[in-house]
């Protein structure tokens, strides 16, 4: 299972030692410029990289993880993917195809069952019906949760919500998987299980991943950490150390 | 999973007011097509009773704006009668009378005893007037059933007693509602010497297009004359124009009503589901896609409200015929072509009531969607 899902990932195309996404001078501003969420980042992703992102709450970690997926938008500045800046409407083809994302609080359809909010992403992607089910049952299963698949997910352990999550980010295996803390929700043993998910399919596969958290302990599982304060970028703005491959540049 | 799936299952979280939207809507059509399907069968009621009669024109005082308000002088009607193709001719006197015991009012016709148009009286019972024979009628069997009356039986009308003498078997529904008399004991009751309201015209056969447009001009030209065939008189009568006017209009405010049930509940359900929004956004889903979920949602509540809309009207025009108030008087009779523009325009507005939340719902950046309670 685990190497039908690698070779899936491994097909896809994506550039090995180039840069995946960057931000250019990007700030973000909320009520008409009053509050100052982030200020003239500079960010460069490759592909591979596996980043921690860290810093206090307010800092702006989150509103930076929205704008390297598109949920939200710069006030000033750009996003390029792939050398090449991202329009609004390319956004959602982006987050179709090649980027995922957990979030702190699962954001799963409470009426569905887990296997069919995993199916959620796969619509519009052109499989069949069988087909999407047959992906989202291979990845419930990767994730540990084969035995539950059909269950609502009203009925699950926050841990195991999280891993659906995580099966519904990497469906449909993306270059690029952002986790918004992740564990924030989850108690300690559900926490070190979803970590641990987190790093696998990392290790197992060309992903980056992105990963925003408090916890200085899971941070320091990944070869990169950027530390944001007050909107700015105050670590991390060396070059990547990837274990695997050059993994963030921060510049600026 | 697809999209109709979805859709279902977001209705049938709230069902109560899935339903109680639905209603909306099935009312709202079943009430727009009981009201056209109303109209149209006033209107074909009379259509079929014409046919029964078998004209092939009628001719009418030129600008009358029905078979009510029109008068011809009685000599008329020969010269019609010698107008070169035209086959036999019956003047009729008609009118709207004060029922028998004062409540309602009821068709009465008046023709000629030597008229054609008594030889082709469907008699059930009794028989029609001998020449010259007066106070006396002919009940279609449907006003004879609602007035208790048989052959041997009096009742008056507008003034006048007249005695029963036959009850004639129509098939249609108008004119089983009619009460036939001698023409003269019409005009004089009703102050109409020598008057009738028109004139029933066959025409000898031949080919029948250019037979019956020489006809008509011919007529036409004798003055202040209009020959038209039952169709044209039916289409072009101002109280069957002005009764479809009224029904189009509420027909279109009941479908208005409609659609704004499932505006509101998807304006509801939208606004509800903002953060669920922002998670389909954020997985991918396009805002194409979005709206098509939601309009789906609204389209499947219009479709289901649409067919209990069209089984209430059927309901009602099985139930019609036999409330005899309206059953003695129209056959309610819904058809596709009557169902199909409600139907049609209940799917166009209830999709317009639909785009609306569908468009507010994907405006809406997701991060800001997501961080909605």
């Amino acid at each position: 299972m685990i190497f039908a899902i690698k070779r899936h990932f491994d097909a896809r195309k994506h550039s090995e030692l180039g840069s995946l996404i960057a931000l250019r001078g990007v700030s973000r501003v909320f009520d008409a410029g009053a509050i100052t969420a982030l200020e003239n980042i500079d960010l460069e992703l490759s592909a591979g990289d596996c980043v921690a992102i860290v810093g206090a709450s307010g800092s702006g970690k989150s509103t930076l993880v929205n704008l390297l997926c598109g949920i939200d938008y710069p006030t000033a500045g750009s996003v390029q993917w792939e050398g090449r800046p991202v329009r609004r409407r390319d956004w959602s083809r982006l987050r179709r195809h090649d980027i995922g994302i957990v979030f702190q609080d699962f954001n799963l359809i409470p009426t569905l069952t887990a296997v069919e909010n995993v199916e959620l992403a796969l619509l519009g992607c052109g499989l069949s019906a069988p087909r999407r089910r047959n992906r989202a049952t291979t990845v419930l299963a990767r994730v540990g949760l084969d035995h539950r698949m059909n269950q609502a997910v009203t009925a699950l352990s926050g841990g195991e919500r999280q891993r659906v999550a995580i099966a519904r980010a990497i469906v449909n295996a993306p270059h690029l998987l952002l986790a918004d803390e992740p564990t924030g929700n989850l108690d300690s043993a559900s926490a070190a299980h979803v970590a641990d998910l987190l790093f696998d399919l990392c290790e197992h596969s060309s992903m980056t991943l992105v990963l925003v958290t408090h916890d200085e302990r899971l941070a320091q599982r990944c070869p990169r950490r950027i530390r944001i304060k007050d909107g700015a970028i105050i670590e991390g703005a060396g070059k990547a150390a990837s274990a695997r491959a050059p993994a963030v540049r921060a510049m600026s | 999973m697809n999209l109709i799936d979805l859709a279902l299952r977001n209705l049938m979280r709230r069902p109560v007011r899935t339903g109680l939207s639905i209603l909306g809507i099935g009312l709202a059509v079943g009430s727009a097509l009981g009201l056209t399907a109303l109209s149209r069968s006033i209107q074909e009621s009379a259509r079929e009773g014409m046919d029964e009669i078998g004209d092939d024109l009628v001719v009418m005082q030129k600008g009358a704006s029905d078979v009510f308000g029109g008068w011809i002088p009685e000599q008329t009607v020969e010269r019609v009668a010698a107008v070169p193709g035209v086959a036999r001719v019956a003047g009729e006197l008609i009118m709207f009378v004060p029922g028998d015991s004062g409540g309602g009012s009821m068709l009465m016709l008046g023709w000629p005893a030597t008229s054609y148009l008594w030889k082709k009286v469907p008699l059930r019972e009794g028989r029609v007037p001998a020449a010259g024979e007066r106070e006396v009628a002919v009940l279609g069997d449907a006003v004879a059933a609602s007035l208790g009356k048989k052959v041997g039986d009096e009742m008056s009308m507008l003034g006048e007693t007249i005695r029963v003498i036959g009850i004639a078997n129509y098939t249609t529904a108008v004119n089983r509602a009619q009460i036939l008399v001698p023409l003269a004991d019409l005009q004089e009751a009703a102050f109409r010497p020598r008057q009738v309201s028109m004139i029933h015209v066959n025409i000898d056969r031949g080919p029948p297009a250019a037979e019956l447009a020489k006809v008509r001009a011919d007529i036409e030209a004798l003055g202040a004359l209009t020959a038209s065939t039952a169709d044209e008189v039916l289409n072009n009568d101002r109280n069957f124009a002005i009764l479809n006017a009224v029904s189009l209009a509420v027909a279109i405010i009941a479908v208005g009503v409609g659609a704004l049930n499932v505006l509101n509940a998807l304006v509801m359900a939208t606004q509800e589901r903002t953060r669920e929004i922002g998670i389909l956004a954020a997985i991918g889903w396009s805002n194409s896609r979005i709206m098509a979920s939601i309009v789906i949602e609204g389209l499947l509540m219009c479709v289901t409200g649409c067919v209990l809309g069209v089984l209430l009207s059927f309901l009602v025009a099985l139930a019609f015929p036999h409330i005899p108030a309206i059953g003695s008087l129209i056959s309610f009779k819904p058809s596709v072509a009557m169902i199909a523009p409600t139907l049609i325009a209940a799917l166009v507005l209830s999709l317009l009531g639909s785009l609306f939340p569908a468009w507010r719902a994907v405006r809406m950046v997701p991060a800001e969607a997501l961080r909605r309670l």
